[in-house]
């Protein structure tokens, strides 16, 4: 058994109820595995950790969705589709209620057409398009918004200042698309708004997507986090988008056939094998198996090597998938296995996102 | 025209001659004229410099900039917006805003119908003013608002003229009410009927066919309006107007009227948030403006921080509310010159330039000149600077 055998070996333990062999509580800290680290009937310093992380996150997520009640309620008495993806509403739908990951942030996808209205709503209701810094908010200019805007599928993020003292910020993303920013392929949004759910979060009622198009959201933004060459960079690749993936497939309440077909709609089913592929490498279970035979074709097979988001782009990976999560230090591999250009790309996006 | 303006500020940013863009076929791509990402932000970033604009998010997808073609269909209208300064819509109700007529049959709304009216309520956020002309009794169509669940509020209305009257005589009483000229005015109906009674009596308001296999009917009527002028507070600045209009009334003389309404001015040396409200004023008044001079946000900007120039504002409040700024001078600092002097037409006859004036000699001293240039609508202060001491400036 090699080392990653017994790091998969305790992760599914704790998965399916059971104590771990190893003691991962370090590991499932650095990658955000929350869910997974609280179930460890340990008291060390990564579980005191994170318990206070998520005691924090719980608050922001209940006065965060407190704060902007008024936003949504405008939204809806203004007929805006909008759906609230990520953070509490996936938490609520994959894993034991809304305080169960990691949230920074409300992310609100919405028409393209939409997001002038939108943005004067959050302006009126105290938001500015700003980027959080050590000395406080800093107003964004005019290019990094534009740039935002323009070549990737959020508008730049809007921040309100609070009082509270366990969060000073409250960050609002508007996602106009579902397929990221350098994609020829663009996602019809009114497609993937039509006909939301409501749910309610910490009492606030807010709109979500179908499970189905939830899950392809999901998925299509955690391939993005898997392939970007930027966010690699910026250390994206975690267990935490594994884990998410697989306890949607567990816990959705998907029906897979109609998941097939949306999937064959949009054209996205080889972006929904690749997270289902990798996700099968860490987690073991018939359900997630039988997702994964459904979902595979030969263009899928094409996707697994590879990195990157558009054609000018795409490589393939020298080092296999377990060392690449768990061992490598992205950023140094970049310096010897990317051209210039798209180290140039890295230092432009970190400039301007 | 407009092709030319747009393409001289790409020429700028890609480094290429204007009169070469010029003579490319219009399916040209912009990427093979070299207009890669960070040019092009910084085009846009030009652009709205130039035209006082922000482009909207809307316009900012890569396809609609993907050749001259589409860069230009998509920017065109900005430049229109800016020309283009409509103050008012006045919207007809019955198959317009909803679909049957109101009192004589069931009335609903559909696509089309919601986002006409989301459109129209964009259009009171930005500071347009909303006004109702309908052929109808005013009960119907109150209930109708009453009974409908749709984006457009009866809130949203400032005035509304439902009664059996021609329509051009209510949008002439609309203008009287509003003291505004009618070419401020855009006016949607269903009815081609109105539409050409409108175009023929009252030909400087903007008269549009709301049509709805019109795909472009939304961005028809949009583009009248300009989106960088906004003011949210517009229309509750005009309702309280009306209140000191209907004050008035219960005075015998003016003079006992103003001294009653407890106006507090604050007139002082403009700062660089003010630029904004102070270029919009120099843009929407055409009565009590004395050369014209029409300014962007950054224009005001560079002004304020010149030592060359003063830069006033004029903001007032009485009892019936803030009247926020309601005037403003560009003055030239060591000639003495006053270069542009602009009061609100929603203040006239209450003394404010009096106030303005007296607040520029106080900085920069008597032997005032000032710019003016007459024009049909200023024609009636032509002789301001005259009767206060200022010399016309040549």
């Amino acid at each position: 058994m090699n080392k990653y055998d017994k790091i998969l070996e305790s992760i599914n333990a704790l998965a399916n109820g059971k104590q771990p062999s190893l003691d991962i509580s370090e590991l499932l800290y650095q990658h955000k595995c929350f869910y997974l680290l609280n179930k460890i009937n340990r008291d060390n310093e990564y579980v005191q950790m994170m318990n206070n992380d998520m005691k924090r996150d719980s608050i922001y997520i209940q006065e965060s969705y407190k704060e902007c009640e008024n936003i949504f309620k405008i939204l809806e008495e203004n007929s805006i589709q909008y759906a609230i993806i990520k953070g509490a509403v996936l938490s609520k739908a994959a894993y034991e209620g809304p305080f169960c990951r990691y949230t920074k942030d409300i992310d609100i996808l919405v028409n393209k057409d939409d997001v002038d209205i939108v943005k004067k709503i959050l302006y009126d209701n105290g938001f500015i398009q700003a980027r959080i810094t050590k000395n406080g908010i800093k107003s964004l200019t005019r290019k990094e918004i534009l740039f935002q805007s323009i070549f990737s599928h959020q508008v730049a993020s809007f921040i309100k200042e609070t009082e509270n003292p366990y969060f000073s910020y409250i960050n609002i993303d508007l996602n106009t698309d579902i397929m990221w920013g350098e994609s020829d392929e663009k996602i019809d949004v009114r497609f993937v708004l039509d006909g939301t759910l409501s749910t309610t979060i910490c009492g606030i009622e807010v709109r979500k997507l179908y499970p189905e198009i939830e899950f392809i959201s999901l998925c299509l933004h955690h391939y993005k986090d898997m392939n970007s060459i930027y966010l690699l960079s910026q250390g994206s690749l975690r267990l935490k988008l594994f884990l998410d993936i697989y306890m949607y497939i567990i816990n959705g309440g998907m029906n897979s056939q109609l998941l097939l077909s949306i999937c064959k709609k949009l054209n996205v089913t080889k972006y929904i094998y690749y997270c289902l592929y990798y996700t099968k490498m860490i987690f073991e279970n018939d359900k997630l198996e039988k997702y994964c035979y459904d979902f595979k074709t030969v263009e899928c097979e094409q996707l697994i090597e590879r990195y990157g988001l558009s054609e000018n782009e795409f490589a393939v990976w020298k080092v296999d998938f377990y060392k690449r999560l768990f061992d490598l230090d992205i950023r140094e591999y970049f310096k010897d296995n990317l051209p210039m250009k798209l180290r140039d790309k890295i230092a432009l996006n970190e400039l301007y996102m | 025209m407009n092709k030319r303006e747009i393409l001289l500020i790409l020429s700028k940013e890609i480094g290429t001659d204007i009169d070469l863009l010029m003579s490319l076929p219009e399916s040209t791509k912009l990427v093979d004229i070299g207009l890669e990402s960070m040019l092009f932000i910084n085009f846009i970033v030009a652009f709205e410099e130039r035209y006082g604009i922000e482009v909207l998010d809307r316009d900012l997808l890569l396809s609609n900039y993907a050749t001259i073609e589409k860069l230009l269909h998509t920017l065109e209208k900005y430049i229109i917006q800016n020309i283009r300064n409509k103050k008012v819509l006045v919207c007809d109700c019955d198959n317009c805003l909803w679909h049957g007529i109101s009192g004589e049959e069931e009335i609903n709304i559909d696509a089309a119908t919601v986002s006409l009216q989301r459109m129209i309520v964009e259009l009171y956020d930005i500071g347009v003013l909303i006004c109702l002309c309908s052929k109808n009794d005013p009960n119907n169509i109150i209930s109708a608002f009453k009974t409908i669940n749709m984006p457009l509020k009866w809130e949203h209305i400032i005035i509304s003229k439902i009664n059996y009257k021609d329509k051009a005589t209510n949008i002439v009483e609309i203008a009287n009410e509003l003291k505004l000229s009618l070419d401020s005015f855009v006016f949607i109906d269903d009815s081609e009927y109105e539409i050409d009674l409108i175009n023929s009596l009252l030909p400087e308001v903007e008269a549009i066919n709301v049509n709805f296999t019109n795909d472009n009917i939304i961005e028809d009527i949009r583009a009248n309006f300009n989106y960088k002028c906004c003011n949210t507070q517009r229309t509750q600045q005009y309702r309280e107007q009306k209140e000191r209009e209907k004050a008035k009334a219960n005075y015998n003389d003016i003079s006992e009227y103003n001294t009653s309404l407890n106006t507090i001015f604050c007139c002082d040396i403009a700062s660089f948030e003010q630029a904004d409200r102070i270029a919009e004023i120099s843009q929407r008044t055409n009565q009590f403006n004395m050369s014209g001079a029409r300014y962007t946000k950054k224009d005001i900007q560079l002004y304020i921080s010149s030592n060359n120039y003063f830069v006033l504002s004029l903001s007032a409040k009485d009892r019936f509310g803030d009247m926020g700024i309601i005037g403003m001078a560009v003055v030239r600092r060591e000639q003495k010159i006053i270069e542009s002097f602009c009061i609100s037409c929603r203040v006239l006859g209450r003394g404010f330039e009096k106030v303005l004036l007296d607040k520029i000699k106080e900085l920069v001293g008597s032997e005032l000149k000032g710019v003016f240039l007459k024009t049909e609508k200023n024609k009636h202060f032509q002789m301001f600077y005259i009767e206060n001491g200022v010399t016309l400036y040549e």
